[in-house]
């Protein structure tokens, strides 16, 4: 339904380039949920927000194609490509085809808007609909995400943080669209209202058959709602694969780092590591892997790697792609991770110590390696 | 009181180093509404030890934090540092006592004065809090405890030219700074990403063990809370509904609203069963209701009569609703405040943890 080829994004700054998203290819099909994880910085809300055109100058968009195929759209002919298109057919796309759910539901809302207007404002920019029927839709959507009608006349200050987000996610759906961005849209709730909304989210995508694409830095959340995810990280993919096979076997590094990143509630109290050190700066992206310098199996021939996605060898799913040419299974031991943090921006000492064997342009274990 | 046989969780790591006894917190709301932000709640804080108050926004968490740091007045009940009862009256009086408490705030992207260097932000609380000192050297000194090196790099830097992370790095020297006894860090992580909230908290607990610091950590993420500290407390409403040591009350939670956070918790070994495939499920599902937080915030909701977890809780019934359940120990060093325990938790009010301890139920 999406399709992103060879995108790439660069802000322009006094000080050079930021590659902020560097070549990347993602699909999105009807009905999915694609999750977009990374940390900040890493491109993920740019790679969506250029997707769409909403990114502002020093935002470049350098290269690439983002095909869209509805259903109600052309029907029969070929995808548009949403680069390509005039600010007419860009209005049309927009909010109608494909909507976005914004990170701060407390900055998103327009304060001097009763929330009965603000969804009638996105109805009557985006469709032609009488007003009656509009203000019907409206209480209509306000049930759907389990707002009372008595909100109607509310205005955002007067909601809770959930009730925003729920506002906000049912902006998104007025029109009916076929694509919904969520970018970080429980972020900053509680535990009990985030999976309260998330539950509610698959809900009205199982109804309402839209595809959603997730964006968030909390991989765990990911693992139980997405179908597919792409691990993003200094503005490339660096492994995509179903949510089961992220969490049997992952085969990116930079993935099972995130992986041990967040403390889990059941099961025995794990050794956790997290990922020491900081994301490259992109202005200067160091050649090869840009995850190298904080990897603790880096070799230097990573130096070398040309970041492109293939499919992991011990993979049964051909879908199981990943940057990494030098991972085979198995769990690297606990702690192989846990390398001291010390000198943050630092690449690790043991990446410079000379004598290490080199491979032999063949795939090594992780284990070999972090040894 | 039952309460005083209870022993905490902390305790076996240290003196008890601070103390809040009874303390409860209204804040008036006008039109003859009070907000009952704190109300009766009783903990100790050790040397060397972390206590997590657990608990979703508005149930007071960050009220219980300020009142600690002497940054509200109380409304009753006594606040104890080393013994002493503290009295914050005088601005010198409240100085000796920050010297002592510090506080470190959730967002770092706010609690640094972004017109100011780093440098700046670190000086100030070292001349204040320890006169005579070598203030670069200790500038610097501090930037290494929180691993901020090569040290002289950061000096000059401003706010925005550091990473989140940075920024909270710079927030944890500057309350190391005053040699405090006693740290009270409010949501230390929430703000920052997944991948560095780890790094942070292992920071965190190196401080602690370095200086004997005396941790309280308010977090909504009771699985952080798990794996970082020796007792948790989670606050509902401004009550502490259930209190016990980390890993118990997160394996075997007794109270209905700790089962609810429990269960609430993103859980990666669990693919597919509760949010992806078909059919509807959890809250929706479950008995726990789905309204927002009540009590506290909102004025005309708190119960002012029974159980603040009553009007959400499945096992609710006519005596929760009419009486507000004191906490009561299950086992020498759990409590929980709930009527209907035998119901709601089973295996914790029976099980070997039960033995030997007299309860109403």
């Amino acid at each position: 339904m999406l399709e992103i080829r060879d995108f790439s994004v660069v802000y322009r700054t006094p000080g050079g380039d930021v590659r902020a998203v560097d070549r990347v290819n993602l699909s999105l099909a009807g009905g999915e949920v694609v999750g977009l994880a990374g940390e900040s910085g890493s491109g993920k809300s740019t790679l969506a927000y250029g997707a769409c055109r909403l990114l502002r100058v020093p935002a470049l968009i350098t290269s690439g194609s983002v095909r869209y195929q509805g259903r109600r759209l052309a029907q029969g002919s070929k995808a548009a490509d949403v680069l390509q298109m005039s600010p007419e057919e860009l209005q049309r796309i927009r909010w109608r085809e494909i909507a976005i759910v914004f990170q701060s539901a407390m900055n998103a809302l327009n304060p001097v808007l009763s929330v009965r207007d603000q969804i009638l404002d996105v109805i009557h920019a985006h469709m032609r609909m009488p007003r009656d029927e509009a203000r019907e839709r409206v209480a209509g959507l306000l049930d759907l995400v389990g707002i009372p009608r008595s909100r109607l006349r509310s205005y955002p200050h007067e909601l809770s943080g959930g009730m925003r987000q729920r506002v906000m996610i049912a902006m998104a759906l007025a029109t009916d669209p076929e694509i919904v961005i969520m970018d970080e849209p429980t972020t900053a709730l509680d535990v009990v209202v985030q999976r309260d909304i998330l539950a509610q989210i698959v809900e009205l995508k199982d109804r309402l058959g839209f595809s959603i694409l997730f964006i968030t830095h909390d991989l765990s959340l990911l693992l139980e709602l997405a179908d597919r995810i792409a691990v993003m990280y200094a503005g490339q993919f660096l492994e995509i694969a179903t949510a089961g096979e992220i969490h049997r076997e992952a085969a990116h590094p930079y993935t099972k780092g995130l992986l041990n990143s967040f403390p889990s509630l059941r099961g025995p109290r794990r050794e956790l590591a997290g990922i020491p050190g900081s994301p490259p700066d992109l202005r200067n992206p160091p050649p090869g892997c840009p995850f190298l310098p904080r990897c603790a199996y880096g070799t230097p021939a990573c130096r070398e790697v040309d970041m492109e996605l293939l499919p992991v060898v011990t993979s049964a799913d051909p879908q199981h792609v990943t940057a990494c040419p030098f991972v085979l299974p198995g769990t690297p031991p606990p702690g192989v991770l846990a390398a001291p943090a010390d000198g943050d921006l630092d690449m690790p000492d043991h990446l410079r110590t000379a004598g290490r064997p080199e491979p032999a342009g063949e795939l090594r274990t992780a284990t070999e390696q972090g040894s | 009181m039952t309460e005083q046989t209870l022993t905490s969780a902390a305790a076996e790591r240290g003196p008890l180093a601070m103390e809040a006894v009874s303390v409860s917190k209204d804040f008036r709301l006008g039109h003859g509404h009070t907000l009952h932000a704190v109300r009766d709640v009783s903990f100790g804080l050790y040397r060397g030890a972390v206590v997590a108050l657990v608990g979703e926004s508005g149930s007071g968490k960050t009220t219980a934090a300020r009142l600690l740091a002497g940054q509200v007045r109380l409304t009753s009940g006594v606040i104890r540092l080393d013994g002493q009862a503290v009295e914050v009256s005088s601005r010198s009086a409240f100085r000796r006592y920050k010297s002592q408490v510090q506080l470190v705030f959730q967002d770092p992207f706010a609690s640094l004065n972004p017109v100011h260097t780093v440098r700046y932000h670190l000086e100030r609380p070292v001349k204040l809090h320890q006169p005579g000192a070598d203030v670069s050297k200790e500038v610097v000194t501090l930037l290494e405890q929180v691993r901020l090196t090569p040290a002289r790099q950061f000096l000059a830097k401003y706010p925005h030219e550091l990473s989140g992370g940075q920024r909270q790095r710079v927030s944890f020297a500057r309350a190391l700074a005053a040699h405090p006894t006693v740290l009270l860090a409010d949501e230390p992580v929430s703000m920052l990403d997944v991948s560095i909230r780890l790094e942070m908290l292992g920071l965190l607990d190196d401080l602690r063990r370095r200086f004997r610091l005396a941790m309280l950590y308010i977090t909504h993420d009771i699985a952080s809370a798990r794996y970082f500290a020796d007792e948790i407390l989670v606050m509902y409403a401004g009550e502490i509904v259930e209190r016990g040591p980390a890993e118990e009350v997160t394996q075997r939670p007794a109270h209905p609203y700790t089962q609810l956070l429990v269960a609430s918790a993103p859980d990666p070994d669990n693919l597919g069963s509760a949010l992806r495939g078909s059919g509807r499920r959890i809250l929706s599902q479950e008995p726990y209701g789905s309204q927002p937080p009540q009590g506290s915030r909102k004025p005309e909701d708190a119960a002012t009569t029974g159980c603040p977890f009553s009007p959400r809780c499945p096992f609710a019934d006519d005596l929760c609703r009419r009486e507000d359940p004191a906490l009561m120990p299950v086992s020498a060093t759990r409590a929980a405040a709930c009527w209907h325990l035998d119901i709601a938790a089973p295996e914790v009010v029976s099980g070997p943890l039960g033995g030997g301890f007299p309860t109403t139920l």
